[in-house]
């Protein structure tokens, strides 16, 4: 009796849920600039952080093990560093050989807000591009608006607090 | 999850119940064939909680008192007390943090126990109201990050404070509590709580409450405590002779004495 009563205890809320709202990530879709309210799918994409070696795993599904750092598709979501206000990285098109690659270098730019969740999650980081001077870099060009295949940039959420929206749009 | 723990709880809860009035119930029929009844003592009995009091020797994360108290008001019904302080110190996978801060209950203990000859036992239920006012300290936290491309988060260190918190709650108690020499008692019980009240701050949650302890998603939350406590007695109430029975024993007894007592003189 004195163990049953005891195990109520043992139950706990001691893991983290996954379903849980956390840290997330900044969510980028491609669209046609020609075009402007059409999607546009990017061929091969690697997004690699700088100074790593390996690629963001951005088609976790791919069956053949390389492929999952490329990716085909028009929606990405990309983690920012949530011990620094900056976090830059290559957008590698057409990543995969024997095409030719094209590489801008974009870095975001942000304020972070550490926000309690619960007694598993600890904290998350939210943040937010409004109380940055340049919040999109390109090619080191603060605030451009276009790269080497980047054609134009659009904000369209400033703070990023959940990975349910688009936060930008990239037109290509 | 949560209303599967709370009809656990629940379940158990009645379990508990179930056995200790079915231990009284046996208890009530023996008493039935005895039927010699001894003046009942009344009085005040306080003591200390040692569970929280010994955790402090061993566990550098925890200081408690807990000061313990009844009064006994009828033959089954006993006003019951706690005072307490608490000062703890959590360390979660992506948490650390320090509560402190003071509670009281107080509410009544019902004796389910029939006793017979002198002994003074118990095996009761009970409730309490509890208030507890409580600061609590975040000394550092993690940040949760599904997608951990640069790493994982390092520990932030952190001593935001937050102060005038206070919550309160309901408490259904189940214990023993037996004599173990002269005037002093042990004993041991289990509570449930429900919250019914809970200011927390804006930025941050209230993961102990002092005297209501670890609170989980819901409002519900246990307990236990382990007291040993000494009777003041006051006074003693006779048992009024209700049963024909009992007139006809103390009648019977009379007589005895008087012949004991007649042949010194």
């Amino acid at each position: 009796m004195v163990i049953f009563v005891v195990c109520i205890g043992c139950e706990s809320d001691d893991i983290c849920d996954a379903g849980t709202p956390t840290t997330p990530k900044v969510i980028i879709e491609f669209y046609n600039y020609n075009s402007q309210a059409l999607i546009k799918n990017v061929t091969n994409l690697s997004v690699i952080g700088i100074g790593m070696t390996q690629g963001l795993v951005l088609s976790p599904g791919a069956t053949v093990d390389g492929d999952k750092y490329f990716f085909n598709g028009s929606k990405v979501g990309v983690p920012l560093k949530i011990d620094q206000d900056a976090t830059t990285y290559n957008f590698i098109l057409n990543a995969k050989t024997p095409a030719m690659p094209i590489t801008d270098v974009v870095t975001f730019s942000y304020k972070r807000v550490n926000e309690y969740v619960s007694r598993a999650c600890g904290y998350r980081t939210f943040f937010d591009f409004s109380a940055s001077a340049a919040a999109i870099t390109i090619n080191n060009v603060p605030n451009a608006t276009s790269g080497f295949w980047i054609k134009d940039v659009q904000i369209l959420k400033q703070t990023i607090r959940d990975e349910t929206t688009t936060h930008i749009k990239i037109f290509i | 999850m949560k209303p599967q723990r709370i009809s656990k709880f629940l379940y158990s809860f009645c379990f508990l119940l179930l056995i200790l009035s079915s231990v009284a119930q046996e208890k009530v029929n023996k008493d039935s064939i005895k039927k010699i009844k001894f003046p009942e003592r009344y009085g005040v009995r306080f003591g200390i909680d040692l569970f929280k009091f010994s955790t402090g020797f061993y566990d550098k994360n925890y200081k408690g008192l807990e000061l313990v108290g009844d009064y006994r008001l009828t033959k089954k019904y006993y006003l019951a007390a706690e005072l307490g302080n608490e000062n703890k110190t959590v360390q979660e996978d992506n948490l650390n943090f320090t509560t402190k801060g003071s509670y009281i209950k107080a509410g009544f203990d019902y004796n389910l126990h029939e006793n017979w000859l002198n002994l003074e036992n118990m095996i009761y239920v009970g409730m309490r109201y509890g208030i507890a006012t409580f600061s609590q300290q975040l000394n550092s936290y993690k940040i949760y990050n599904s997608s951990p491309y640069f790493g994982q988060s390092q520990v932030i260190v952190s001593d935001q404070k937050f102060d005038g918190l206070s919550a309160q709650w309901v408490e259904v108690v189940a214990g023993i509590k037996t004599r173990v020499f002269n005037n002093v008692f042990v004993g041991f019980s289990f509570k449930g709580n429900l919250l019914v009240a809970n200011a927390k701050p804006d930025e941050f949650s209230n993961l102990y409450i002092p005297g209501f302890n670890r609170t989980y998603d819901g409002s519900f939350g246990v307990g236990f405590n382990y007291s040993v406590s000494y009777l003041l007695p006051l006074y003693k109430k006779k048992v009024s002779a209700k049963k024909v029975d009992h007139s006809v024993i103390i009648k019977d007894k009379k007589p005895v004495l008087k012949t004991e007592i007649s042949p010194k003189k």
